[in-house]
């Protein structure tokens, strides 16, 4: 009888702790951006230096997937997707001044907006560093700037890291913006790798 | 049940006067001395001598320049007995735009110096600040204020300096090999 009374508390002790740390699963985009936009759940950093506003989100390896699976539910392409996709990290970096984007609200000149927009589209991979606690640094596979000509609220560019599971090890990931002429100085984000290695996922059903 | 309840009350209120004190402990006005951070960090030294090095770089450039026009005007005080009148208004014209280029070059640089100056500062202070903000959540603090110096904090106990603590934390964390 004592053991059956010992087995409920057992449960009532393993079930939140599973509960913690399963996989969190979404049936549509719009609601796991919900849940990544809400900067409780630990994938969205926000700052602001000098009147500059800087934010990472992480992007989870399933919006990838779905962005390029459209409407389809094949299960086999859902998994030949996952697989493509899950062997690298993507990082969203927005920035803006007054709720513009750099490029609009920070050159004072044509020299400066021309510094600015190679910058943005060329440079960015010697300004942003991605680097473990030991400091040992990851290398950029790839980043995307899609130039918005002002119609965006913030510069927003994604940077795609190679998710090598021995450099996930630690607390967190030292995520690096230099200055870019901005004189914010070095902006830092410490991204949880609790939160890399335990992304939510689309359960890929009917919306 | 009986049994239990002497055990249950006594822990309850072990519990209750350990979070007591808990909550007096993170609750309590604390401050760090922000000029002491800036100072002790490992990495201003190590931004310190990356500005002084490109400053330097930067100052020298100026300092050929200024040489070679001293040189010229050497040249033309030496010389200026053989030259014709038209030779030497448009000697003394070419040091003169030679002088101002130099000038406002000297200027730009200067402007130079302090905007990287500036960008250094910034560095430091963001680490700072990430650091503190992240010290006071974990400790759950809720107020840390930051001494300058200049009168903001006329006088608190010894007790209330977390800047020690907070120093070391913050070079640990940037010496992390």
């Amino acid at each position: 009888m004592g053991f059956v009374k010992k087995k409920k508390y057992l449960v009532f002790l393993i079930v939140p702790l599973l509960w913690n740390c399963s996989q969190k699963t979404f049936e549509s985009e719009q609601d796991m951006w919900t849940y990544l936009n809400d900067p409780s759940n630990g994938y969205l950093q926000q700052k602001t230096i000098n009147g500059f506003d800087f934010s990472i989100v992480q992007r989870p390896t399933d919006l990838l997937v779905k962005q390029e699976l459209g409407d389809s539910l094949d299960i086999e392409k859902i998994k030949g997707l996952r697989e493509k996709y899950s062997k690298y990290m993507y990082f969203n970096i927005s920035m803006s001044k007054n709720n513009q984007e750099l490029l609009s609200a920070a050159p004072k000149n044509r020299n400066e907006f021309g510094a600015m927009v190679n910058q943005l589209a060329f440079g960015m991979g010697d300004k942003v560093h991605l680097y473990t606690q030991q400091k040992d640094t990851i290398e950029l596979a790839d980043f995307i700037y899609p130039r918005m000509y002002g119609m965006s609220r913030s510069t927003t560019i994604m940077f795609v890291y190679p998710r090598n599971k021995q450099q996930l090890q630690g607390d967190y990931l030292n995520f690096t913006i230099e200055d870019l002429d901005l004189y914010t100085g070095e902006v830092k984000f410490k991204i949880p790798i609790k939160s890399i290695s335990n992304e939510p996922q689309l359960s890929f059903k009917n919306e | 049940m009986k049994k239990l309840s002497l055990p249950i009350a006594v822990l309850a209120l072990l519990i209750a006067i350990s979070s007591f004190f808990y909550n007096q402990n993170s609750s309590k006005q604390v401050y760090v001395d922000v000029n002491k951070l800036m100072e002790g960090y490992n990495r201003t030294k190590i931004v310190k001598a990356e500005f002084q090095e490109k400053a330097k770089t930067l100052q020298s450039n100026v300092d050929s320049l200024v040489t070679d026009w001293q040189k010229e005007l050497k040249l033309y005080e030496k010389e200026r007995s053989n030259y014709s009148k038209k030779e030497l208004e448009l000697k003394q014209e070419l040091l003169g735009n030679k002088q101002q280029q130099i000038n406002n070059y000297q200027q730009a640089i200067q402007q130079q110096i302090q905007e990287e100056d500036k960008k250094a500062s910034q560095t430091v202070i963001n680490d700072i600040n990430d650091y503190v903000k992240e010290f006071g959540k974990k400790n759950k603090h809720q107020i840390i204020f930051g001494a300058s110096g200049s009168g903001n904090i006329m006088y608190a106990d010894e007790d209330t300096d977390l800047t020690p603590e907070v120093l070391e934390g913050l070079n640990k964390e940037f010496d992390a090999k």
